[in-house]
């Protein structure tokens, strides 16, 4: 038994075992696999004899693999296999296809290899006087059924959503591009957790400078465990102290399919339903899938609309802010009446009135995240109106700023991406504080420092403001105005796909 | 230099023109008269052709940057004094754009702040927006264009329309003598373009570059007559005279029937002039860094950049004091003339020269 301090297995990519041969060989494969295996519980090596004679084990993950199939299949037809036969060989993997019924079977001269793919649900088959061993696609992992995605789907257009299995997820997406040059490169990451990674693209489609840099960062990544996308994302980030997102991702399989058509690449990661699309630029943040499934008149107003409220939500309370501490003199008579009517009995400065509500909501919004489902909701009417309306009441806050915070939160949930959105929350901070120091003229220097913040960005050679900046006339409009389905016929240009046409009108 | 050598296309190269010549608005500073038109317009006329000719010599001439066309009008020793030269010569035009913004925020939105502190909080955000680059910078300028030039226009068109147009005739009644007087303060508001140095060089084509050039001095050129036309028919010739801040005052007065947002519409006209100069500032730091780094021979400008930064908030704070003010004035004016008609027809007729004797070779 080893201690348990001591690592029965050598994580370095470099370290390789080979399937031992010759006198005694099958008895050390089957003590290296019992070594490895240790004190596991889940892991199951089962070893039984031929009626060849032949001894045989097989290495299996409770759970993981299919047992109906390991059992039926295996050890049943391994016997049938070896008195059918009539010969005492077991000569290629193609005579195991043929007798075992799998329709996944690799071979390997790496025991250690062969030890690792066990463990992510295939199971290992070693054969006395064979010099490989045998690999057999059993993986069966319970997973989520497809469903709606957390996040929120949309009105028109598909419900369902990725889950945390790579192939339910690479089969969402191959039922909607059935295009031969549609890609799905599997890698793995992670010394210890063997995440199995789909790198997707479209050949003649994905521009090749992109996919070769993509992959290679992905290879370059030598990481112990990968536990989701999100991980990954920042390892593959340029810019990692930014507070923007430098990808994209969603939950939906119409969306990545889209935006694999647009040019871009998909990163799939085993065990998350959040799928990555690279490059990511600002305007591609903004979009949602409907705004293709819409008519075009109110998919424009939807789209300018979010981009309003994205500007509102960052903005609007530190120019409330702005406003009443330094510049009460620029705001209308009757509004500024009104506000020093609201004000009158707050005991705090504005900034401070504005940083605990903000805080307030920061709160209440984790709080609603952690908390049970059902709690949730009730927590969401205490703390909404219960607190707000206690607050106000109490004269801690004025009735005007619950309005300027509860607008700049609602326009803060228009935006598509959560994590832009998640980074404007920061750019809000940075703005009120800069607006409590110097009012107006505060403001504006944060808005130029937030500005620099975007324009410094670039990722996979794509500038993160395009297409306003490098700028592109026609792409700059569509990124606030949906043209109509049949004026939408190029892929944007700045993600420079191969192949621009995406529509054609046919001759009449 | 990280990323000074990527080209750009014809909204950068415009943008970055515009802001440099302040678009008529930055450093408008009390005690002008209406024929003060009468010297900015030939000033910037006379950019308009410098950028021209500037354009010749980076295209003859085939250079990347500003380093590699001096140093092919002068020689290398003396393209290193002639850039670190530049490299001051930005510096004070970057400490003397925020000191005047700053007065002016100081007059207008933080009375009571101390200007050595809204100095400090311009020159940061200068700093910011261009110690990473051109291609950040051009990418600042471009993006806060979209939105200051539309607002602006709407300021000038609504001025404009709402003017008394009875004003106007003194305008067209200018004083020859005045005209002469309002050089030196015409300088400090539309000078810039010879800021293009350090960018022209990398627009991508000759058709992009030129348009973008030339465009964008007029633009300038536009914006200011506009202005100082409405400014004129809102508060009167004797309002412009009188005013310290002649175009906030006369915005103040505009208001739109029934769009009430603001009580003065000279909040906007503020955002404007603040979003300018702090493009303009950054402009010019960036400039400034770029020279230096270059006479050095380093390619740490991000770093120079930095190290410019206490330098050109110590000129800053100087230039407050009158005699330091008339000093930093005439290094605008020597150095601003110098660049236009010296280095800029010097390296425009060096790369005609050596065009023509490749040619022959």
């Amino acid at each position: 038994m080893p201690e348990q301090n001591d690592a029965v297995f050598d994580i370095s990519p470099d370290y390789d075992q080979p399937v031992f041969t010759g006198d005694g060989a099958f008895e050390r494969n089957l003590s290296y696999c019992r070594r490895l295996k240790g004190n596991s519980s889940d892991i199951l090596i089962r070893s039984f004899v031929l009626s060849d004679s032949r001894k045989c084990f097989i290495v299996c993950v409770d759970g993981m693999s299919d047992k109906d199939s390991v059992e039926r299949c295996v050890i049943l037809a391994s016997r049938r296999f070896a008195s059918d036969s009539g010969e005492n060989k077991f000569i290629a993997s193609d005579g195991v296809l043929q007798q075992f019924g799998v329709t996944e079977i690799s071979e390997t001269e790496s025991l250690s290899d062969g030890y690792i793919s066990a463990l992510t649900g295939d199971v290992l088959v070693l054969i006395e006087n064979e010099p490989k061993a045998f690999i057999f696609g059993y993986r069966s992992i319970e997973s989520r059924s497809i469903g709606d995605s957390p996040l929120g789907g949309s009105v028109r257009g598909p419900h369902e959503a990725f889950t945390e299995n790579l192939r339910s997820n690479t089969a969402l997406l191959r039922r909607r591009i059935s295009d031969p040059n549609f890609v799905i490169e599997g890698l793995e990451i992670g010394r210890r957790s063997h995440t199995s990674i789909g790198l997707c693209y479209i050949l003649g489609l994905t521009n090749g400078e992109l996919v070769n840099n993509v992959k290679s960062l992905l290879e370059s990544i030598d990481i112990d465990i990968v536990s989701d996308s999100g991980e990954l994302e920042q390892l593959l980030e340029p810019s990692p102290y930014s507070i923007f997102p430098q990808t994209d991702g969603t939950e939906l399989p119409d969306v990545a399919a889209s935006e694999l058509c647009a040019g871009r690449v998909a990163v799939i990661v085993n065990g998350s339903p959040y799928v990555l699309l690279l490059p990511v630029t600002l305007s591609r943040l903004m979009k949602v899938s409907e705004d293709d499934y819409q008519r075009w008149s109110f998919a424009s107003f939807v789209k300018v609309l979010r981009w309003i409220c994205s500007v509102i939500s960052v903005i609007a309370p530190s120019l409330y802010v702005a406003m009443v501490s330094f510049h009460p003199g620029m705001l209308p008579t009757d509004l500024l009446i009104l506000t020093v009517i609201n004000r009158l009995n707050v005991p705090f400065s504005s900034f401070i009135e504005v940083l605990l509500l903000e805080l307030a909501l920061e709160v209440l919004r984790e709080a609603s995240i952690r908390m049970p489902k059902n709690i949730g909701a009730s927590l969401s009417i205490v703390g909404g109106i219960i607190i707000g309306d206690a607050a106000i009441s109490a004269g801690l806050i004025s009735p005007l700023l619950i309005v300027v915070v509860g607008v700049s939160t609602m326009a803060g949930f228009v935006i598509p991406s959560y994590s832009l959105a998640s980074s404007y929350r920061l750019v809000k901070y940075l703005l009120l504080i800069l607006a409590a120091a110097f009012g107006l003229a505060g403001l504006i220097c944060g808005v130029v420092i937030w500005l620099s913040m975007l324009t410094s960005l670039r990722a996979f050679g794509v500038e993160y403001t395009a297409p306003l900046f490098p700028f592109s006339k026609k792409w700059a409009l569509r990124g606030f105005i949906q043209p109509p389905a049949d004026k939408r016929a190029s892929r944007p240009e700045y993600f420079d796909p191969v192949d621009v046409v995406r529509y054609r009108k046919g001759d009449d | 230099m990280n990323n000074t050598r990527e080209p750009l296309g014809f909204l950068p190269v415009f943008a970055l023109a515009l802001f440099a010549t302040g678009m008529g608005v930055t450093g408008v500073v009390g005690g002008i008269r209406p024929e003060f038109i009468y010297a900015a317009l030939p000033l910037l006329l006379a950019q308009s052709l410098a950028l021209l000719l500037l354009l010749l010599a980076f295209r003859r001439g085939g250079y990347g940057d500003a380093f590699e066309l001096l140093c092919a009008s002068f020689s290398r020793p003396g393209a290193r004094i002639l850039l670190l030269l530049l490299g001051v010569y930005f510096a004070f035009r970057s400490a003397e754009i925020l000191r005047s913004q700053s007065d002016c925020v100081s007059f207008y939105l933080l009375e009571s702040t101390p200007p050595a502190v809204i100095l400090a909080m311009l020159l940061i955000t200068a700093f910011f927006a261009a110690f990473k680059g051109l291609r950040q910078l051009s990418g600042n300028v471009s993006l806060l264009l979209f939105f200051v030039l539309p607002l602006f226009v709407v300021i000038v068109v609504v001025a404009l329309v709402r003017c008394d147009f009875g004003e106007l005739r003194v305008v067209l009644q200018p004083s020859a003598d005045y005209v002469g007087e309002s050089v030196p303060h015409a300088l400090a508001v539309v000078s810039g373009a010879e800021s293009a140095l350090f960018f022209l060089g990398l627009s991508k084509t000759k058709k992009d570059s030129g348009r973008a050039a030339v465009f964008s001095v007029a633009a300038s050129a536009v914006l200011l007559t506009a202005m100082m036309l409405a400014s004129v028919g809102t508060i009167g010739a004797s309002g412009v005279c009188l005013e310290r801040y002649p175009f906030i005052e006369a915005a103040r007065q505009i208001n739109i029937g029934g769009i009430a947002l603001t009580e003065r519409f000279d909040m906007p006209m503020l955002v404007v002039t603040l979003f300018v100069s702090i493009g303009r500032a950054a402009i010019f730091l960036f400039c400034g860094a770029t020279a230096i780094s270059a006479a050095f021979g380093t390619e740490k400008r991000s770093v120079v950049c930095l190290a410019m930064v206490p330098f050109v908030y110590a000129l800053a704070l100087a230039a407050g004091i009158s005699s330091v003010g008339r000093v930093m004035d005439r290094v605008a004016y020597i150095g601003f003339f110098v660049i236009i008609l010296l280095i800029f027809p010097v390296a425009a007729i060096t790369s005609i020269f050596n065009g023509k004797k490749e040619k022959a070779s």
